[in-house]
């Protein structure tokens, strides 16, 4: 295992009391005594959520980070010519040894009988291995990725600047403001022409935190009513703009797919265009391993199919689950091309098809990024 | 105007330039303001003065007992009594109404042997630098006419060096060497027997929340007729740039209602390769039948004439469209000697900067001072190199500034708009300092180097007087920007041209300088010479020519334009490293 401090491999056995023979630094996980994952299988993982540390992210994404390398890991330890080779040799192996030493009592059956306990063997153990290889569900427990994580902030990083709270309620606190710091009077006079909304205030503070709202000028709100301190104010000033376009972001679950219908209600904006940019369960097969059992029961949604509803009675797919970056990125590639579409069709005096591409998927193009400003 | 916007690229001819990326940027033949630049010094040594009187000959106006008055002027008025002589002027002196004072100035007068004023005009349309020398002092209209005295020792300011990289222009006083500074815009500087005092003559007033729309619509209206009117040249052919947004396309317009003459207009394009606006400029320009050429300025062209245009500006501007502004001007010089633009609505009427600082401080947390937290804001909303200085200043340079400088900087303008108007309080930041500093800053100096005149009819001193006195919510009216400027020109242009969504035309800054883009090899060459300077770090400059900033939006392309512009500039003013 190699050390994050001088970088050196060492066996476990060198590695006394859990600590580099060569620096002496102490590791942080140790995957002969249970840890999920090496300290540098970590540390890449934080490098990945965090685009090398200058990214804030949510814990949630680092959790979805490394249960994507576990799931990745263990898919690859079975190569499916691998497992035949190594199979047949390891049953003729295992026969002619067993035979050596039980043929006195057995005669010219123990290899047979060695090759019958060996098959049995083997087909049990392939059988656990497909089954668990094949479930798309989340193999990282949230309890045991936590302990993993404190762990890591005890002896490796106690400040992690770039963590947001795991709980969005416990960072934005209403409190009295300061006296003789006054606001500026007019701050709810004006208005903005795009609001994100999402279906959990986690989103928002990940978003609010890497200002998404600052480069695309737009408002954040979470459907649950979060940020609290300014909640009501903002979303009375959207209602107020007859210009408003709404893009929401949202989990593959029940909750979350039922909210583009809600924002119709005459509470929210039934004025506003809405362009919906959420997961869908049709999107689900590019997140195998990371499916979270469904904890909301199922209701029926306009415009999904029936195969959908059923993955929905099952399931559900957090927007977490895509890499931070990637998740940035292809927020703002949807909204600027947006408003590109709208520059270039007024330009050609064409109001026809003003609609986004939407729907959320895992797209690892590096290009796109027009923006000089 | 639909249909025109629909048929235009098939139905309107369009001449296309291409300058080619060779020759020098100011031609031999080239035209040149018949209005010379100031030159002087008072209380200097008989040796400094000798060196001075030595050091400037050429086209300037300098400073003698003979002529104790000098004014570099363009359409300047007192109230509305246009000031044509040195007599007029000096009427204006020996009064005092310098608050009265409109129009583009610099000026320099001795009154007596041990009195000197300088004056700068309200808005920043000319500049003014100044060097206390012992104990006297020298002052030049440019940058570069200070430094040939000879009496100017050449050493970086690194204060303000952060302050470039930071707004990628010089928002206040400081120059980028040591002892230089600039006289802000509505600002007088006396000097008597030694002692320097600097005053503001001249300052925006504040917002009156009753005032009538209807009222302001009109008196703005009239205020910007009369603007474009001051400024139209006596004889010659009308020149105005035409970029098809609104503030560009009012004042064509106007211009093809007032002037006898016609109206010339250009547009800048990058190439097909890249997204422009050119159907809207066209639209404009036939819709007023103007001779529209679109100036096609290719990468290669840029880079080539960057360092010359540096040389020409003085003060570094890290803006990607200075080298094809000064294109621009060249072109235009061949046509006439002034070339209108419609810069101003920005910074005056509630321009883009609001919305994110808006939205800023509505999800500022609620424990943060808003002063503090509105002046960091305000800092990263240029999005130029303020987050990267830890990383691209060295050690040494780090230690050598004081800590917090730039929000200092910026502290006084906020204290004063604290629990007031948020827009009137950022309009005012702009206009003093992107306004003067960067936007007039470079149009005066690019197009002096180029023997042209500018003319921005919507930074003239009145309108903008009328722009503070509207009440912020009519300029940003909900989401729309700029709502009273449209309001008042509303019968000038087409409602497709007024109610046109924004576009994303910039400079394509970050596809000419990524690895593998036309000038990423030039850049990177110039950024190993700017990294050989004392003061950066190279780990930085590597990281960035490779495209490994990381984070949300690197704005890699930009930042190397921000440090190709200030590489040019050293190598220019300072010398090589």
């Amino acid at each position: 295992m190699k050390c994050l401090n001088c970088r050196t491999n060492s066996l476990y056995r060198a590695r006394s009391g859990g600590k580099c023979p060569n620096c002496k630094k102490e590791f942080v996980f140790e995957p002969k005594r249970g840890d999920l994952f090496t300290d540098t299988a970590f540390e890449a993982a934080l490098n990945r959520v965090s685009a090398k540390n200058s990214l804030s992210y949510h814990p949630r994404q680092l959790y979805f980070e490394l249960a994507r390398r576990r799931y990745t890991v263990l898919n690859k330890a079975i190569s499916p010519r691998g497992a035949v080779v190594g199979g047949v040799f390891g049953g003729i192996f295992f026969g002619v040894i067993f035979s050596i030493f039980m043929s006195m009592l057995l005669k010219g059956f123990a290899f047979w009988l060695a090759e019958g306990l060996y098959v049995s063997f083997a087909v049990w153990g392939l059988f656990k291995l497909k089954r668990d290889t094949e479930s798309p569900a989340i193999r990282l427990d949230w309890p045991v990725f936590l302990k993993h994580l404190r762990r890591w902030q005890t002896i490796q990083e106690p400040h992690m600047p770039l963590l947001l709270p795991e709980k969005a309620e416990q960072q934005k606190k209403v409190s009295k403001p300061v006296s003789g710091q006054e606001k500026n009077e007019d701050l709810f006079d004006y208005n903005v022409d795009r609001l994100i909304l999402c279906d959990k205030p986690e989103m928002v503070d990940f978003l609010l935190a890497n200002q998404f709202h600052l480069e695309q000028k737009c408002a954040i709100l979470a459907f649950n009513g979060y940020p609290r301190a300014h909640f009501e104010e903002i979303k009375m000033m959207l209602q107020r703009n007859p210009n408003l376009m709404v893009y929401l972001i949202h989990n593959a679950s029940t909750n979350g797919c039922r909210i583009a219908a809600e924002l119709k209600r005459p509470e929210w904006f039934p004025q506003a265009r809405i362009f919906d940019l959420g997961l869908y369960p049709r999107q689900a097969q590019k997140f195998l391993g990371l499916f979270e059992p469904a904890n909301a029961p199922a209701l029926p949604i306009q415009g999904l199919s029936a195969e959908e509803q059923t993955w929905l009675e099952t399931w559900k797919l957090d927007l977490m689950a895509l890499p931070p970056a990637a998740l940035l990125k292809h927020l703002r590639n949807q909204i600027s091309q947006h408003q590109q579409v709208i520059a270039d069709a007024y330009a050609r005096n064409d109001d026809a098809d003003l609609g986004v591409d939407g729907f959320l998927i895992l797209d690892s193009t590096e290009g796109g990024d027009d923006d000089f400003g | 105007m639909t249909t025109i916007l629909a048929k235009t690229a098939a139905a309107f001819e369009i001449q296309t330039q291409r300058p080619p990326a060779r020759g020098p940027l100011i031609l031999p033949q080239g035209r040149v303001r018949k209005v010379a630049p100031l030159v002087g010094g008072i209380g200097l040594s008989l040796e400094q003065q000798r060196q001075i009187d030595a050091a400037w000959s050429g086209p300037v106006q300098k400073l003698s007992p003979e002529q104790a008055l000098l004014v570099e002027s363009h359409a300047a008025y007192s109230g509305q009594t246009a000031l044509k002589s040195l007599s007029d002027w000096h009427e204006v002196l020996h009064t005092g109404q310098l608050a009265t004072l409109n129009g583009a100035f610099a000026l320099a007068w001795q009154s007596g042997p041990e009195n000197l004023l300088l004056l700068r005009d309200p808005m920043g349309e000319r500049t003014l630098f100044y060097a206390p020398c012992g104990q006297g002092l020298i002052f030049a209209s440019s940058l570069e006419l200070l430094i040939q005295s000879g009496l100017i020792r050449r050493e970086l300011n690194l204060e303000a060096l952060t302050r470039y990289l930071s707004y990628a222009y010089l928002p206040g006083h400081e120059t980028l060497i040591q002892g230089v500074y600039e006289l802000l815009p509505g600002e007088k500087l006396s000097w008597q027997a030694g002692l320097i005092e600097t005053k503001n003559y001249w300052d925006l007033p504040p917002a009156e929340m009753d005032l009538d729309p209807e009222t302001a619509r009109q008196g703005l209206r009239e205020a910007i007729e009369m603007a474009v009117e001051k400024r139209l040249p006596a004889q010659e052919a009308v020149c105005a740039s035409l970029s098809g947004g609104i503030d560009s396309s009012l004042v064509v317009a106007l211009l093809a209602r007032l002037s006898l003459r016609p109206v010339h207009t250009w547009s800048v394009s990058f190439g097909k390769a890249y997204r422009n606006e050119l159907p809207f400029s066209q639209a404009v320009a036939e819709a007023y039948q103007t001779r529209h050429q679109v100036l096609e300025v290719h990468p290669r062209t840029v880079l080539y004439f960057l360092d010359e245009t540096l040389a020409l500006l003085g003060n570094p501007i890290g803006d990607p469209l200075t080298v094809p502004n000064a294109l621009l001007f060249r072109a235009a010089s061949e046509v006439g000697p002034v070339l209108f633009n419609g810069e101003g609505g920005d910074p005056l009427f509630g321009g883009p900067k609001n919305i994110p600082m808006l939205l800023a401080l509505l999800y500022a947390s609620e424990d943060a001072d808003p002063v503090h937290s509105t002046v960091q804001t305000y800092l990263q909303s240029y999005r130029k190199l303020y987050n990267d200085l830890p990383q691209l200043l060295n050690a040494a340079t780090q230690a050598a500034l004081p800590p917090g400088q730039l929000a200092a900087d910026l502290l006084p303008w906020f204290e004063a708009g604290a629990g007031k108007s948020l827009v009137q309080t950022l309009m005012t930041v702009n206009t003093r300092l992107k306004g003067a500093h960067h936007i007039l800053y470079k149009v005066n100096a690019l197009s002096r180097g180029l023997g042209m005149l500018p003319a921005s009819p919507l930074f003239d001193s009145d309108v903008a007087q009328w722009a503070f006195r509207v009440p912020p919510q009519l300029k940003l009216m909900g989401s729309e920007e700029k709502y009273i400027l449209k309001q008042a020109v509303s019968d000038l242009l087409p409602e497709q041209v007024l109610k046109r969504p924004k576009s994303g035309m910039q400079v394509p800054v970050e596809l000419w300088f990524r690895p593998g883009g036309p000038l990423h090899r030039e850049a990177k060459k110039r950024l190993k010479n700017l990294a050989r300077y004392p003061w950066f770090n190279p780990v930085y400059l590597n990281q960035l020519m490779a495209w490994e900033l990381g984070g949300y939006l690197p704005r890699h392309g930009l930042k190397v334009w921000i440090l190709l512009s200030l590489e040019a500039w050293l190598r220019h003013y300072l010398g090589p490293p």
